[in-house]
């Protein structure tokens, strides 16, 4: 088993972990939870498909759901599967009672997924060409990030600015703005998130660009732009007991012409869905 | 002089009709259905509709009365009724009593008490200005 992100998910995941756990406020309280479950899900990938123009279709599926948080003191580690947040371990540089700033060590935005490795990203040169376009569209990257996120709490509304950049191929930056709010309607809460984020050349590039030694018939050579995409985000979780949540989300992403124009994407927007049910420990 | 001995006989004997023994307080039991309400975040109101049953001897007029609330829940005479239903919403709890009343529906004497509590799935962590949950 390894950690691993497809290529087509990622960029469509790229998010400076918006709301993820940040359970800091007037004072930091060290402790954390363990989320797991399982959930169902159905994906609409942005990207091309290997054996026609049209883009990709919705996968659908089963897996395991894993989120969890953890402080201690400044310290803290967080995350969780699907959905618009990433994997974070960072340090809380300062706060007051509704904002804070935080400095995040290691960051892996998006969506981590635990499955088996299909160890395409190494097709050589003189493969053919259906290998390679194979490779393109199947290879698997992982984002190492760095940087600083701000939160301001307004009540039930959240404001939040991030700004990473990828250490690991290129330091491409990822800048982000979102603002989330959430509800409660009986024993349902909903959580409302949309934002902005603007994604630099060099880590468009890495994501979606073809190098000239890697182009082939189909895919010609492309060099990322910097690119903006919108995304909005909206959960829903109800208590099933004590101990037990009913949880799903539904996130959209919208993206700019510097990922559009790649041709191993098909379409602007982005579709995944989640419906699972998770143990609070 | 002789009218104010018979209004305080009166009154003795009101009060001991009003006030149940122990017999009877001992055979009384007020139950809530269920007795908890989970809520997600800590801090939030939970929703839940409580069943509230009960078994007792005691005769006159009978309320139960939600600790805080200026009007009973449900009041009757005798056996008339043996359960009502309560729309709770809480973020603490609520407490309920069983109380014997007199005509203008004072309470004279409780019979038996029962609670509700909320508790929340995620209860461990602090509410952040305002009580933001982001899982």
């Amino acid at each position: 088993m390894s950690l691993h992100k497809s290529i087509g998910t990622l960029l469509s995941m790229l998010l400076a972990s918006p709301f993820v756990a940040a359970d800091t406020g007037g004072a930091l309280e060290s402790g954390g939870y363990l989320e797991l479950g399982t959930a169902v899900y159905a994906e609409r990938s942005i990207r091309v498909r290997l054996d026609g123009e049209d883009r990709r279709p919705t996968d659908t599926g089963a897996g395991l759901y894993v989120a969890g948080a953890w402080r201690k003191g400044r310290a803290f580690v967080e995350g969780r599967r699907g959905g618009v947040d990433g994997a974070s371990l960072g340090v809380t540089l300062w706060y007051d009672e509704r904002r804070t700033l935080e400095l995040l060590a290691a960051h892996l935005p998006g969506s981590v997924k635990i499955g088996f490795r299909v160890g395409e990203d190494d097709v050589g040169a003189d493969s053919d060409d259906r290998d390679r376009n194979a490779a393109l569209l199947g290879r698997d990257q992982v984002v190492g990030t760095s940087g600083l996120r701000y939160r301001e709490y307004r009540g039930d509304t959240l404001l939040q600015a991030s700004a990473v950049a990828d250490w690991q191929h290129g330091n491409g930056l990822l800048l982000g703005l979102h603002v989330g709010h959430r509800w409660q309607l009986g024993n349902w809460n909903l959580q409302g998130i949309v934002g902005l984020q603007g994604a630099g050349a060099d880590l468009v590039d890495y994501i979606y660009g073809v190098d000239e030694d890697e182009a082939t018939t189909r895919f010609a050579a492309y060099r990322g732009e910097d690119t903006l995409f919108g995304e909005a985000d909206l959960k829903i979780t109800r208590a099933l007991g004590r101990d037990w949540v009913l949880r799903s989300s539904l996130l959209v992403r919208h993206f700019g012409d510097g990922i559009t124009d790649s041709p191993l994407v098909a379409a602007a927007d982005a579709l995944s869905a989640e419906l699972g049910v998770a143990y609070v420990f | 002089m002789c009218s104010d001995k018979v209004i305080l006989a009166l009154m003795v004997l009101c009060s001991t009709v009003a006030v149940a023994d122990e017999a009877i307080r001992d055979t009384t039991r007020l139950e809530a259905r269920p007795v908890t309400c989970v809520a997600v975040h800590r801090g939030q109101t939970c929703f839940k509709r409580i069943r509230l049953s009960w078994t007792t001897r005691m005769t006159g007029r009978l309320c139960v009365l939600r600790d805080g609330a200026a009007e009973p829940l449900v009041c009757w005479m005798g056996g008339a009724r043996t359960d009502w239903e309560h729309d709770y919403a809480s973020a603490d709890g609520e407490r309920y009593r069983l109380v014997v009343t007199d005509a203008d529906g004072v309470p004279l004497d409780t019979l038996a008490t029962t609670s509700v509590d909320t508790v929340w799935v995620y209860r461990g962590r602090r509410s952040v200005s305002g009580g933001w949950r982001l899982f």
